[in-house]
């Protein structure tokens, strides 16, 4: 499954974005992609509801995947404690 | 086994062994658990390179040492003074088993077995830590606490290295959970922090992260530890959390001096596959713990127990394993294990290129002057290039002095119990770098001199605390570099030197007339005159007039000087000085008749050309010349080398007085050539058994010159005297 991030996804609305991925998760989807095209930058709350998800999926065997990282988001991800 | 394999593990279990007995003692001075760590982890090292060196005993023994360590390690048993005792034990065992010569492996197995037994006696018997065990958070976060510095340090500079005009941060920032409600994004703050430099360690802690199903959004559940590499200052760093330091924890340290002074240390570790794994935050310190069990059980790699427990995917093991094999290559790169003789064979190269371009530079005063010009600059330039690289193999061949003053620490602690005294031994100034030849050498003069400090300076327990000092005894080893020269000193609080007996001694012995007035210094030097002790009874330390004569001698041949500084009831310095290096001397080249001869800079005190009334001979002292009233004995070089020099008597020549061991000598010359760094040329022992002769070196014009033994000299003369005396 393909989840894209919508632009100014942000701590103003981490909610939804954690609602969608809550969804995501309670179907039973296999791994999961997310496709970052559409944001240069994210906030900490955002990327910790990614982090979360992907500590969900790894105990389940499953994966993550991201897509279309900018320059900015990929330092971000790494400070964040991803290997990409 | 070839015999490469074994060359390799005995020189790394000669270190592995030397730290190994250094910080088993340190561990009897205080638990450490970092410290216990340390030794568990040099035993177990010993115990896998023996293995495949085919040491199988010291296998077998370091294994069954690793069980009762373990007991300690996970706090089963407490360690004792017994336990202690066994390690130091199983230390010397090992020192046999692997460098003994030829020992019969049934002896090693008989002093094994016994060593075993005890072990199993302490395993059966050893105290049950009975002390109520703090929870296992409060444990981890108290260990993390203390650890985090070192291990942050420890992993940054295995993984990147160090650049001196840099600073480094270890920076920890957790925020607090409802951070995000006051506008404030915490990795804005720690991008920030990475514009100022580069992070080459990060460590983000996500144990407060809830399971997904748990997450609130809205809150903010990291914590950050981090390294900054960085050229700006600790406030600009500071200043980064201006906005963030109320509600939540903030910490910045600068380690650069960590990094700096402990960089040897760090670098020779291995990286282990699991550090990277949780370093990456691919799997949790838990986890690593759980598989490191499951390994033990079993024989199967870490990696695989890591897949297979599904802490992490086989890409995320991929990426570690490349990743550990890059740190291994590069450690592999940074670190070349050269021969000291190659280092020797490369400065006596380096000595004949200096003779080569003295040669030149003589031919080329011989030159029409556009050709010598020319020729000069050339050389000019040469002599910067080789001058450069003479400095940087004397810097290879500098190493810090640290481990051989802690090989001290067990010499200080079992002579202090053979002594029944209760000493603190505090060493100082390990960075020391000097000349790895001066370092092998200094071990037995220092050896006597804390031996000494041991036996004579330091007073039993009881003494102490009758004349109001404190109970325990300081015994402090220091070292530091000042002017060109390295300085050891070693300083007791005992009970010092009183100079009256050294004066009774000396006028025993007839080195003094009883009404002889002598300054203080002069006193002190007879300390070091063979035969002289001012103890009352032989110990089994020292006491025997045997030790310090032989500090003396070892101290001059390594062109050093000793001065003693102490104050009764309040203790002793003994001070050595040394140069940084063995391999070049300043010295002043003197001629007699058609021979040159270097005097060392350090020994001449002054030139004169004395009148003949000043000359004199002297009952017991020969022939000397007198200056501003003291007899000063007199060598004239001609005749020590049964040479023809260009004049018969003192005053027609020069006279170069030298001193030693507080004794002066004057050298008669025909003249003074001037001064120049030598590059020394070891003799053969036919020439060098002469006393007069220390070694030698070739000139510019290619002839060879010999370089003055003044110790040697001065101590011959002495001899003499004393003899005359005698008859």
């Amino acid at each position: 499954l393909e989840l894209i991030i919508e632009k100014n996804t942000s701590i103003k609305n981490v909610g939804q974005f954690y609602g969608q991925l809550k969804e995501i998760l309670s179907n039973g989807h296999d791994d999961i992609t997310i496709d970052f095209k559409e944001v240069d930058s994210l906030d900490l709350s955002v990327i910790t509801v990614i982090k979360a998800t992907h500590k969900e999926l790894k105990g389940k065997g499953k994966k993550l995947m991201m897509k279309n990282i900018s320059d900015r988001l990929r330092g971000q991800l790494y400070l964040s404690g991803f290997n990409i | 086994m070839s015999d490469e394999i074994k060359d390799i593990f005995l020189v790394e279990s000669k270190e592995l062994l030397e730290k190994l007995e250094s910080d088993i003692v340190r561990l009897e001075e205080g638990f450490d658990q970092e410290l216990f760590n340390n030794v568990f982890r040099y035993v177990h090292t010993l115990k896998g390179s023996s293995g495949v060196a085919g040491y199988d005993l010291v296998y077998e023994y370091a294994h069954q040492l690793e069980n009762l360590m373990d007991l300690v390690r996970s706090k089963t048993i407490d360690i004792s003074e017994d336990i202690i005792d066994i390690l130091l034990e199983s230390l010397d065992w090992f020192k046999i088993a692997i460098f003994g010569e030829g020992e019969e492996v049934s002896y090693l197995k008989s002093i094994m077995e016994t060593l075993l037994g005890r072990i199993g006696e302490t395993i059966q018997t050893g105290s049950v830590n009975a002390a109520p065990e703090p929870s296992a958070e409060r444990q981890k976060e108290k260990a993390g606490a203390k650890d985090t510095v070192a291990k942050a340090v420890e992993t940054a500079f295995k993984q990147s290295g160090i650049e001196e005009d840099y600073n480094y941060f270890l920076i920890k920032a957790f925020f607090d959970e409802n951070i995000y409600a006051s506008g404030l994004d915490p990795l804005m703050v720690i991008e920030d922090l990475s514009s100022h430099g580069e992070i080459i360690y990060r460590k983000v802690d996500n144990s407060k992260l809830p399971p997904f199903s748990n997450l609130d959004p809205e809150k903010c559940y990291l914590g950050w530890e981090l390294v900054l590499k960085s050229l700006k200052s600790y406030k600009d760093i500071m200043d980064t959390f201006l906005f963030v330091q109320d509600d939540n924890v903030i910490e910045v340290h600068d380690v650069t001096d960590r990094f700096i002074s402990e960089s040897g240390e760090y670098y020779s570790e291995e990286i282990k596959i699991g550090e990277i794994l949780v370093n990456r935050g691919i799997i949790s310190e838990a986890e690593l713990e759980e598989a490191i069990k499951k390994q033990d059980e079993g024989n199967k790699k870490l990696g695989d127990i890591v897949v297979e427990q599904g802490y992490a995917d086989e890409g995320e093991m991929e990426l570690a394993l490349k990743e550990q094999e890059q740190l291994r290559r590069r450690k592999e790169v940074n670190t070349v294990r050269v021969d000291t003789g190659r280092l020797d064979n490369l400065m006596n190269l380096l000595g004949e290129i200096v003779i080569g371009q003295s040669m030149l530079r003589k031919m080329a005063d011989e030159l029409e002057e556009e050709s010598s010009f020319r020729l000069k600059n050339a050389l000019y330039g040469l002599d910067r290039i080789t001058r450069e690289f003479q400095e940087q193999i004397m810097s290879i061949r500098m190493i810090p002095i640290g481990p051989t003053f802690e090989q001290f620490r067990r010499f200080v602690r079992d002579a202090a119990k053979s002594a029944g005294k209760e000493i603190n031994f505090i060493i100082e100034g390990k960075e020391t770098e000097l000349d790895k030849t001066v370092i092998e050498k200094i071990g037995d003069p220092l050896k006597h001199m804390i031996r000494n400090a041991i036996d004579h300076g330091v007073e039993p327990a009881e003494k102490r605390e009758k004349d109001g000092k404190p109970r325990i005894g300081t015994l402090s080893l220091k070292a530091y570099h000042q002017e060109g020269s390295v300085y050891i000193e070693v300083t007791d609080d005992g009970r010092g030197i009183n100079l009256q007996k050294i004066k009774e001694k000396a006028v025993d012995l007839g080195y003094l007339k009883p009404e002889e007035e002598v300054a203080e210094n002069k006193l002190y030097s007879f300390l070091f005159q063979p035969g002289f002790s001012t103890a009352e009874k032989v110990g089994d330390l020292s006491g025997r007039g045997v030790g310090m004569d032989v500090v003396m001698t070892n101290v001059k041949n390594l062109r050093g000087s000793i001065d003693v500084e102490s104050q009764e009831g309040a203790g002793t310095t003994v001070r050595i000085k040394l140069p940084l290096t063995l391999a070049i001397i300043e010295g002043m080249l003197v001629r007699t008749g058609k021979s040159i001869y270097i005097i060392p800079l350090l020994s001449i005190l002054e030139s004169i050309q004395p009148n003949e009334e000043h000359v004199k001979t002297v009952e017991e002292k020969g022939e000397v010349v007198q200056v501003r009233g003291e007899y000063i004995s007199l060598i004239r070089l001609n005749k020590l080398f049964h040479i023809k020099g260009d004049f018969e008597e003192p005053w027609e020549a020069l006279v170069v007085l030298v001193e030693s061991s507080g004794e002066k000598v004057g050298l008669m010359v025909d003249e003074l050539l001037g001064q120049q760094q030598i590059v020394i040329k070891s003799l053969d022992n036919e020439v060098t058994s002469s006393r007069a002769v220390s070694g030698a070196a070739v000139l510019g014009d290619g002839n060879v010159a010999l370089i003055l033994d003044i110790h040697g000299l001065v101590g011959d003369l002495v001899n003499k005297h004393l003899q005359k005396q005698a008859v």
